[in-house]
């Protein structure tokens, strides 16, 4: 039984006098401590799936399970670490005060939290950024920080929507390897969106191919390569063969 | 080195001096094409009265700035409570929108004679109508301010399950403040404004009083020299605030609100 579930899932926006159908008949699993991603064209409602789980809204049919409790409980439950493609910082607070956000919301001491926040901005390569604003990072420090903010508060399951989708090669690169690390070191369930079938490939346990109005799950593609995964992985040919298998997969509809 | 003090010096000088050339142009004009004092004084027989009148000029001062500092401020707080009761209540938000709207387009100075049926002739009526003519901008700012946080930052709270107050509080209050201060700087000139109206239409202190003192015995000078008062204390008002201004927008502004006028 998966920590993710969702069962036959539909959702519908209505829009003036038109619904617009986003996701149509969607199930699929996410297990434990699995990295999942989500890829498809745009508009086909792959945002949408996270926020149906994270609890932020609620499906039309169907049924969303996470940990064997409804997405909101889980939520209230603080289960979820949420990367947006956007950094979404709060520009007033320092880099430091931004990670601290969501112990300061939850009411916990930053001193008693499991990693405090200096040292999460070490995790991910900031140390020495903490006191600087947003505005003095580049995009990529700025998702780094994002980055360690959804970790603050150690929840099991992170969301994370496109969070690598403005940002330039080589920084995508740097950052792949730095969720890989965190996420083999802290044992969390990934649930991750893209548009970039080479990421999904290369960061994932599976890859849900999705096609467009509505979306509906048209392939899962299992990546059985293995692990650490490192630059050498672009190379081999198996991690090329399920690039083309999924990239063919996109195409067909 | 350039201090701020040395850039606002700079600043104060390069605005000073086109003024001070209209100063000089109008002494000139006023004595070479002799015109009479009770239509137009010289400015050095302004500056006299000053001299002249100092301890009328400084009474009456007094009881115009108390009435633009309780009305402005009347105005800030009405202005910001009432923007967050709109932004958190659809209730509150249907019920005083019809209002709102046709307040705006009714001519408040027109409510000046009104107000001193209600409120009689002190201080009161001219708190009223300064606070009346100022709290609209402050309103329909921090509406703005409030409303417009991005949707990602409060799906980011939701998602770790913040509270209404926690949202407010750590964000849509911080966000709004760059909307809010030009506001007030906007607030602060009209509360000014509301207090001279005021004092037009029923009173027996403060400067637009003496304005009107002026003007009846044709003392144009003293008209003058109590207009040039109002404008100082407008202009101090103005400038606390834009100070204000300037210090949330370097710690809370961003993108576009980092670009409001600031004069």
């Amino acid at each position: 039984m998966g920590i993710v579930v969702l069962d036959a899932v539909t959702k519908r926006f209505e829009a003036r006098q038109r619904a617009i159908v986003a996701l149509e008949d969607l199930s699929f699993d996410v297990d434990r401590g699995e990295f999942v991603s989500i890829v498809g064209p745009s508009g086909c409602g792959k945002s949408t799936i996270l926020r149906l789980v994270a609890g932020l809204l609620e499906p039309t049919a169907g049924t969303v399970t996470v940990e064997g409790r409804t997405p909101s409980e889980c939520r209230l439950a603080r289960r979820f670490g949420f990367v947006f493609q956007q950094s979404v910082m709060l520009p007033w607070r320092t880099a430091l005060e931004n990670v601290r956000l969501p112990l300061e919301v939850i009411g916990t001491d930053p001193l008693r939290a499991l990693i405090p926040p200096s040292e999460l901005l070490a995790m991910v390569g900031l140390e020495g950024y903490g006191t600087l604003y947003p505005r003095q990072l580049s995009g990529g420090m700025r998702q780094r920080v994002a980055i360690a903010r959804s970790l603050s508060f150690d929840p099991p399951i992170l969301l994370m929507d496109e969070p690598f989708g403005s940002l330039d090669a080589l920084t995508r690169e740097r950052l792949h390897a730095l969720v890989l690390q965190l996420w083999e070191a802290n044992k969390k369930t990934v649930l991750f969106i893209t548009h970039d079938v080479y990421e999904a490939i290369f960061l994932s346990d599976r890859v849900i191919v999705m096609s467009a109005s509505p979306g509906r799950v048209r392939e899962i593609v299992g990546v059985d390569l293995p692990r650490p995964r490192i630059d050498a992985t672009k190379t081999d040919p198996a991690y090329i063969r399920l690039v083309q298998q999924t990239l063919s997969a996109i195409k067909e509809q | 080195m350039a201090t701020p003090v040395r850039m606002a010096l700079r600043l104060a000088i390069r605005q000073a001096l086109p003024v001070l050339a209209l100063l000089a142009a109008w002494e000139v004009a006023a004595v070479g094409l002799r015109i009479p004092d009770y239509i137009l004084p010289p400015p050095h027989r302004i500056v006299l009265k000053f001299g002249q009148a100092s301890g009328l000029l400084w009474a009456h001062t007094i009881v115009s700035v108390i009435e633009i500092a309780l009305g402005f401020l009347a105005a800030a707080m009405a202005g910001f409570l009432l923007a967050v009761a709109i932004a958190y209540s659809r209730w509150v938000e249907r019920l005083v929108e019809p209002f709102l709207v046709v307040s705006q387009v009714i001519p408040k100075v027109a409510l000046a004679p009104l107000f001193v049926i209600w409120f009689g002739h002190g201080l009161m009526p001219k708190v009223v109508i300064a606070a009346t003519i100022a709290f609209f901008p402050v309103l329909v700012n921090t509406i703005l301010g409030l409303k417009a946080v991005d949707a990602e930052v409060v799906e980011l709270m939701d998602s770790i399950a913040a509270t209404k107050r926690q949202v407010f509080w750590k964000v849509r209050l911080p966000h709004s403040l760059p909307y809010i201060f030009p506001a007030l700087k906007v607030a602060a000139l009209l509360a000014v404004v509301g207090a001279m109206v005021g004092e037009f239409v029923g009173s027996d202190k403060g400067l637009g009083y003496l304005m009107i003192l002026g003007d009846v015995n044709l003392q144009t000078d003293l008209l003058f020299a109590a207009l040039a008062v109002v404008t100082g204390v407008g202009l101090l008002l103005y400038g606390a605030v834009s100070l204000l201004h300037r210090a949330v927008l370097e710690r809370f502004g961003e993108g576009d609100t980092r670009q409001f006028i600031t004069l």
